[in-house]
């Protein structure tokens, strides 16, 4: 069931996930026309849904914050809007990461980190910096189809270090919490991105798509005008029973990007090796965080412990064993 | 190799259906190959004793279908596989026909015993039943196919020739090797994972086939998990006529043959 619209304003509205978005023209026509704008609203409030509004570093017209105001919505901003935007998500660009002084002023909200793959043995040091600022880092690797053994024997040293980083933040009435170490310690069941399930996009053009990434990789491949019963193509193939990878797959925390999915394996319900061995990275961490924290004693104590397993791609699991017809008829 | 792979099964001699295999199967100077290949046979089965054929039948060789059948054995090719196309060719009726063809041809093998010597794989035991496990049908995946530039390929059928609908879905070349994520989807695809919920409950869908590469190229969107069930009611004959064949062989050599687990007499025809 559809819960939220993203609504993509301009061209060059920050990105807030596995992909680019386009440098700002600063041109009237970068921006959705008001009156889409005005359609995407009013969809939203037909159909109780909140609105995620991924904003531009320049400035918008008062009919458009107007409007955006009419209803229940978050916005997302690029770091340079954030003294227009103060209650906003911000999203920080490892490639652009702010100076000290910048940061000191943050009131301590929800941070999006868009990590570029150079910047990889930077990531403790940078969430070092940001960790004391937020309440919630929601930790994004870009450029993830470069990835290879030395960069994940890199990720799996950086979280080490972050979460000895979280563990001495620990004691703090609200610990900031990272999607990628503290998230599997609370979920039972998937909690995936779920794009076209959960949530649709409007882009700039005023037309639907699964999410903002395949509107930038693909104009030509929309969803359509904005209406009820948006009509998608082997939708079952969002699903999770029709995934025969994640479907037995517990790396609850996982995005299950299908952008990703059909960029780099052709398929949208079929991961790469390089999204389930991060994801599993991040599974075996947060594992052996919840052991540090439990040690520690705390509140943690009541968390269920996330097993061992002997794996890091569900994939070699399913490749040589598939689930039988009982247990997806279950699902 | 059989030098009859996907002959059509207009292998007859027949002035009209030699006019046929002389339609589709030709030289570059347009003379057609009949007398040719049939002339070799003999000598391919001599050298290659144990060889079979593969015969793929589309609506307008229904009418054929026994006769094919027979002419094959006579030329001694002991063995033929056989199966109908998968795309989207199917007329009303054609079930019904193609029924007739196999019970036809199910009363021929039986009342000449000729069930001792050949086998034709329209007929198996295994056939009709519930799905037991949740394999893929095909091999795509486990096998390549290379083309002119060395461009490697999950089969034939993925090659840009075969296909109406779709791109080339291209798995690596010969130069940088395989892309093991595009491979991901092939050696994880599963049954259920690729068919309607009537397929998956269908009580006799047990070698009822598919292919990768039309499933592909048949798809609403650019997958290999869209399974095409254009087949479906050709399945459902070739079963009645199959339990009408194994039923009846049973009833002449005093045995339950149509039972699943007999396992006695032979698997196939
Ligand atoms: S599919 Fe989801 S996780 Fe992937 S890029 Fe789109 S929004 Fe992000
Ligand atoms: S780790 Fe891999 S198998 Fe598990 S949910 Fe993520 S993409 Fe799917």
């Amino acid at each position: 069931m559809l819960k939220y619209l993203l609504v993509v304003l301009s061209e060059s509205s920050t990105s807030f996930c596995h992909y680019e978005s386009k440098p700002g023209k600063g041109l009237p026509k970068d921006l959705i026309p008001l009156k889409s704008l005005e359609n995407a609203v009013t969809f939203a409030l037909k159909n109780n849904l909140k609105v995620n509004v991924l904003y531009p570093a320049r400035k918008l017209g008062q009919a458009y914050e107007d409007l955006i105001e009419g209803v229940d919505h978050v916005k997302i901003v690029p770091f340079a809007a954030r003294e227009r935007y103060p209650e906003a998500i911000l999203v920080i660009e490892s490639s652009d990461f702010p100076a000290a002084g910048e940061l000191r002023n943050l009131r301590g909200g929800n941070i999006i980190f868009r990590l570029r793959r150079p910047a990889l043995p930077k990531l403790s040091a940078c969430l070092g910096r940001l960790l004391p600022h937020a309440k919630r880092i929601n930790l994004v690797l870009t450029d993830v189809e470069k990835y290879g053994p030395g960069e994940f024997a890199e990720y799996r040293r950086q979280l080490e270090t972050v979460s000895a980083r979280l563990q001495a933040m620990s004691a703090r009435k609200t610990p900031p919490e990272l999607n990628v170490l503290t998230d599997r310690l609370v979920l039972g069941k998937m909690n995936n991105c779920d794009a076209g399930l959960s949530h649709l996009t409007v882009a700039p053009n005023g037309r639907l798509y699964l999410c903002p990434a395949f509107y930038y990789d693909s104009p030509d491949e929309t969803l359509g005008e904005i209406r009820n019963d948006v009509p998608i193509g082997n939708r079952q193939l969002l699903e999770l029973k029709y995934a025969p990878i994640c479907r037995i797959c517990d790396a609850y925390h996982c995005k299950r990007c299908v952008f990703l999915n059909r960029a780099l394996t052709l398929e949208l319900n079929t991961p790469s090796y390089q999204q389930c061995r991060l994801s599993h990275i991040e599974r075996e961490a947060s594992r052996l965080h919840l052991q540090k924290l439990k040690a520690a004693g705390g509140s943690s104590a009541v968390l269920a412990d996330i097993p061992e397993i002997a794996y890091d791609d569900p994939f070699d699991v399913v490749a040589a064993n598939k689930q039988s017809i009982a247990e997806f008829k279950k699902l | 190799m059989s030098i009859l792979h996907a002959l059509p099964p207009c292998l007859l001699h027949r002035p009209d259906t030699r006019a046929k295999h002389n339609l589709q199967r030709v030289y570059p100077n347009g003379q057609g190959s009949y007398d040719e290949v049939v002339k070799n046979i003999p000598r391919w089965l001599e050298q290659f004793p144990k060889s079979s054929t593969k015969v793929t039948i589309s609506s307008d060789d229904i009418p054929y279908i026994k006769e094919s059948v027979l002419h094959l054995w006579g030329l001694g090719i002991k063995e033929v596989n056989i199966n109908v196309v998968f795309e989207d060719v199917w007329k009303p009726g054609d079930d019904e026909r193609f029924e007739d063809q196999l019970v036809g041809l199910a009363d021929e093998i039986i009342e000449k015993k000729l069930y001792e010597t050949y086998s034709c794989s329209f007929f198996s035991k295994m056939l009709g039943y519930p799905y037991r496990d949740n394999n893929n049908w095909c091999g795509a995946g486990k096998m390549l196919a290379v083309d002119h530039l060395g461009n490697f390929y999950p089969c034939v059928r993925f090659l840009g020739f075969s296909l109406q609908n779709r791109t080339a879905l291209v798995l690596g070349n010969c130069f940088d090797g395989i892309d093991r994520n595009r491979l991901r989807s092939f050696l994880t695809l599963d049954m259920v994972s690729q068919s309607p919920a009537e397929c998956i409950d269908c009580d006799v869908a047990m070698g009822c086939a598919w292919c990768q590469g039309a499933n592909y190229d048949c798809a609403d969107t650019a997958t290999i998990f869209q399974r095409a069930t254009y087949l479906c009611k050709m399945h459902k004959a070739r079963v009645r006529a199959n339990n009408y064949f194994w039923n009846k062989l049973g009833r002449k050599l005093g045995k339950d043959l149509r039972a699943e687990s007999s396992g006695d007499g032979p698997g196939t025809c």
